[in-house]
């Protein structure tokens, strides 16, 4: 089974980005952005999208699928 | 010996004078150490003002399902016993629901969001199966009671038996909601 891993983290902080205003900028709560960047939810594809272009990167840079069994 | 003196004083003037200069800016940080801190103290006044603030998802969630689901329970228990008393004490409680209730509705609250509305989803999904096995618990028992040599009457346990129902339902999905948002 992959796991979605993520670089939000790092980029919100190159950003200097607190949780709270990324929540702000893309529509959902504070403690969505949290459990995204802890990889505890996986985000839809708008959602996705929506980071993405806040950040100005590819989504896949921000999302990252791991296949562990390979 | 006189110009030795005078380059000593020269010096120690000097130095006082250095002494003076670095003292302002030391007063200006202590100025600036007030100033903020008593922005700090404004700011977290004004984060502690109930209402500005809507009301946070598990809050909405604690009173009009964990909250609404006891009340329920406890309204349909007051209802099994038939007597004035306990019917008007039910009454103050479902009066205290429609509170509960209406105080989620109609004041500020967070709107839900994509993870939100997935956690209220998968929290009814396991309320349903929660429900199916309890509703089918509440039969055997009834059934094994049934066939018990004791009189009771069914018909009034019919209508505390509903709101102990609602209750329950509001109540598990309140507490699975709450587990899925905290896990």
């Amino acid at each position: 089974m992959p796991e979605l891993k993520t670089r939000m983290h790092e980029f919100r902080k190159e950003m200097n980005l607190q949780q709270a205003e990324l929540a702000e900028m893309v529509g959902v709560r504070r403690e969505t952005i949290g459990k995204l960047e802890n990889g505890k939810y996986n985000p839809s594809l708008k959602l996705a999208m929506d980071i993405a272009k806040v950040f100005g990167r590819p989504v896949e840079e921000i999302f990252i699928f791991e296949d562990k069994s390979k | 010996m006189s110009d030795i003196s005078e380059k000593i004083r020269s010096e120690k003037i000097n130095e006082n004078m250095n002494e003076k200069v670095d003292i302002k800016p030391r007063i200006m940080n202590e100025n600036q150490m007030h100033e903020n801190h008593a922005s700090e103290k404004s700011r977290e006044e004004a984060d502690s003002k109930p209402t500005d603030k809507p009301m946070p998802i598990l809050t909405q969630n604690r009173y009009s399902r964990i909250g609404h689901g006891i009340v329920w329970i406890s309204a349909g228990i007051f209802e099994i016993p038939q007597n004035s008393v306990c019917q008007n004490i039910s009454m103050v409680l479902f009066i205290f629901a429609c509170f509960l209730l209406l105080r989620v509705e109609l004041g500020s609250t967070e709107s839900d969001d994509e993870m939100s509305i997935g956690n209220l989803t998968k929290a009814k999904a396991l309320t349903q199966i929660w429900m199916q096995n309890i509703c089918l618990s509440v039969w055997v028992i009834a059934s094994i009671i049934r066939a018990m040599p004791i009189h009771i009457e069914w018909g009034n346990l019919f209508a505390p038996a509903f709101f102990i129902l609602i209750g329950v339902s509001d109540l598990i999905t309140g507490i699975h909601f709450k587990r899925l948002e905290r896990e």
